[in-house]
């Protein structure tokens, strides 16, 4: 105990009301707000009316303690009673004239309680409460004593204590009304907030559904255009063939120079129109995919005798690897071809010397193929290695080399909707590698192993739309779905589940799709479960750092039954292959 | 033996240009080219002259392609027909089949060689 300030015995009724009113002083001469005075007073009248009543009388003693940084004012009751047990005392808070009600309530009404008693020995409690800090007030403890002994020798008129709880009364009743009445004011705040929110959301709602329409629009204008682009330029095609092929008499040098051009660049503008409107079938969801069975050997041996117009340069050499050796593969041929045609283009078109090597190797484990096309051309600094497969961006070396700067974006549309997915390695000056990777077959769902436990997969999506369509897919898949509206609770679900697969969008209420994918890496159960990201986000590079652990990330603009399904079996395939 | 005289196509397509480049192109690869700018007009010539192959453009201004390939193979005796457009044989999903056309070009891929592998 520090600093004794005063000390009252307990004996009679009267010292419970008289340590009350001291109890409420002290408490104010401390710096103690009303409130504050009005509950160290009545702990330590509760305490004290004990130590009457079951004790037979005993004394309080008021200290401070503690350092000047952490002063606290200190009330030790003791009485030399029978003592009780703690646990009797202080066991429960049923109403009742037992010994503990009033403790009980003493101990909710400080920051410290103490409670010490055995048979025989007596009781002995300790109050304690935190001087308030910073209230200017923190008085010496000198100060405080000589106020105490004052306090001390002045009376204790009945009339008066009656008064002074009377007036502590209704000081408490009017905080308490006060309190009410900011607390409907807050509810009411809440409630128009709440109103305010959901008039967000629908207005929300709105707006995506205009944005749709609008981009279904541009869909659909793009398309028409395009094709009134075409009539023409296969005219002009046709007739510098005509002039080119002699038909109608001989072209001097120059002539046949000029109509080449005319030529070329009306197959450039094609290509270029062709490209266009790919991209805008692949987005308006009107491509669908035609797998058939064939062999990796003859797609390459096609593709050898497509190409041979584009091996212009002798200094480069196009090289396919051999791939007899692979099984046969179940995906849409004329898609694939389409893809590495594109690449095959873009290596010869960014190599001066060197070679362009295809080739195609077999995943087993996860029962993907994996192409490949390398070359020694110039390379892609890393900032724009993954930019250059979105739409309309072209990099700042690009344009000079021709292309439409279109290939790439549908090189990754196409691998989405057939399951798979494309990407690029490089260095700038060393050259670079494209890959495209798919599923062995195509929609294949996931086996189903007799008497094995039903694969399960976890959606985590807060758009109902979605989730509607993804269940379906994978039921029919033969998995079993679990949904969550938010990342919170996919997490929860997750730890809670243990699912085999997680599907997840990236923007979500209460945790982000970020968020919930490094969460499930840190949890040891749920750092190999294999996640597909499916996003309408336009991810830049940082982001798609932060999505690396995922195993696939799917524009949800490109998600189609067969290609997801394709997914979501070579996910679980992968799994099957590292348990 | 005397040289058999050229098959004769009938080049139908409202798009003079295309038209022309295209029966320019085919009489070179050794064909004879009948032409029409209309549906109508393609019914019509084929009382004159029966081709061996139509060519006949989708996209007519009068009577849709689809439809002129009916009327001509409705009765089973009609020339063969195959029809010819900007877009792709997928665009068009099951109409190619259900016009009683032989078969689908795209218009890029009109050659005398690709005209002569149809009919064979």
């Amino acid at each position: 105990m520090g600093t004794r300030l005063l000390s009252l015995a307990l004996g009679s009724d009267a010292d419970v009301v008289a340590a009350r009113q001291q109890a409420r002083r002290i408490a104010e001469l401390c710096g103690f707000t009303t409130q504050a005075q009005t509950r160290i007073a009545t702990a330590v009248s509760e305490v004290a009316r004990n130590a009457v009543s079951h004790g037979g009388g005993g004394e309080v003693a008021f200290a401070l303690d503690g350092s000047d940084e952490l002063q606290r004012l200190e009330i030790v009751v003791a009485d030399t009673g029978p003592g009780t047990d703690p646990q009797e005392a202080l066991g429960g808070g049923e109403p009742g004239p037992r010994r503990g009600s009033g403790l009980v309530n003493a101990r909710r009404l400080v920051d410290h309680f103490e409670f010490d008693s055995a048979r025989g020995r007596g009781t002995r409690v300790t109050l304690a409460q935190r001087l308030p800090r910073g209230s200017g007030r923190a008085p010496s403890a000198s100060a405080l004593q000589s106020a105490a002994r004052r306090l001390q020798s002045g009376s204790s008129d009945p009339l008066n204590v009656v008064l002074q709880q009377n007036r502590e009364l209704v000081e408490s009743l009017a905080a308490l009304h006060d309190r009410e009445r900011e607390a409907a004011r807050l509810n009411r705040e809440l409630e128009e907030t709440n109103r305010g929110v959901v008039a967000l959301y629908s207005e929300l709602d709105e707006k995506a559904e205009q944005l749709r329409a609008a981009s279904e629009m541009k869909t659909r204008f793009l398309s028409q255009m395009t094709h009134e682009f075409r009539t023409p330029l296969n005219s002009v095609i046709a007739l510098s063939r005509l002039l080119l092929d002699r038909v109608d008499g001989e072209l001097n040098a120059e002539q046949a120079r000029q109509v080449e051009y005319v030529r070329r660049a009306a197959q450039g503008l094609l290509d270029l129109v062709n490209d266009l409107l790919d991209l805008a079938k692949v987005e308006a969801g009107k491509v669908d995919v035609r797998p058939i069975e064939f062999a990796v050997e003859d797609l390459f041996v096609a593709l050898r005798g497509a190409l041979k117009p584009l091996q212009t340069n002798p200094q480069v050499n196009l090289v396919f690897r051999a791939a007899d050796g692979l099984p046969p593969v179940y995906a849409d041929e004329a898609k694939v071809a389409q893809v590495l045609r594109n690449f095959i283009a873009n290596a010869l078109r960014f190599t001066d010397s060197g070679r362009v090597t295809v080739g195609a190797a077999l995943d087993d484990a996860a029962r993907r193929l994996v192409f490949t096309v390398e070359d020694t051309g110039i390379g892609i600094a890393p900032e724009h290695q993954r930019m250059i497969f979105d739409e309309y961006t072209q990099v700042d070396s690009g344009r000079p080399r021709g292309g439409t700067g279109l290939g790439l974006p549908l090189c990754r549309r196409l691998a989405a909707l057939m399951g798979g997915d494309v990407d690029v390695e490089s260095e700038p000056a060393r050259g670079s590698t494209f890959r495209l990777v798919l599923p062995l077959r195509f929609g294949e769902t996931a086996p189903k192993r007799d008497g094995g436990p039903l694969r399960r997969l976890l959606l985590v999506d807060d758009e109902e739309s979605f989730r509607y369509v993804l269940r379906h897919i994978a039921e029919d898949a033969g998995l079993h779905v679990m949904e969550a509206v938010d990342g919170a609770a996919g997490l929860a679900l997750a730890r809670e589940q243990r699912p085999d697969l997680v599907v997840m969008d990236l923007r979500m209420p209460r945790m982000d799709g970020f968020e919930l994918l490094g969460q499930l890496r840190l949890d040891p159960q749920l750092s190999a479960t294999p996640v597909i990201v499916c996003t309408s986000l336009t991810l830049d590079l940082e982001q798609r750092r932060g999505l690396s652990s995922a195993y696939a990330i799917v524009p949800k603009q490109d998600v189609a039954r067969d290609g997801l399904a394709a997914l979501i079996a070579s996910a679980l395939a992968s799994l099957e292959a590292s348990p | 033996m005397t040289p058999r005289p050229p098959p004769v196509l009938l080049n139908v397509d409202d798009n003079e240009i295309a038209r022309y480049a295209r029966s320019r192109t085919l009489r070179h690869a050794g064909f004879e080219v009948l032409e029409a700018d209309s549906g109508t007009q393609a019914l019509a010539s084929l009382e004159a002259r029966e081709p061996a192959l139509v060519l006949l453009d989708v996209q007519l201004p009068d009577i849709d392609g689809f439809e002129v390939a009916r009327r001509l193979t409705s009765d089973g005796h009609g020339p063969n027909v195959v029809l010819v457009s900007s877009r792709e044989l997928t665009d068009y999903g099951s109409l190619v089949d259900d016009s009683g056309a032989r078969g689908f070009l795209p218009k890029n891929e009109l050659t005398g060689a690709a005209v002569a592998a149809v009919m064979r």
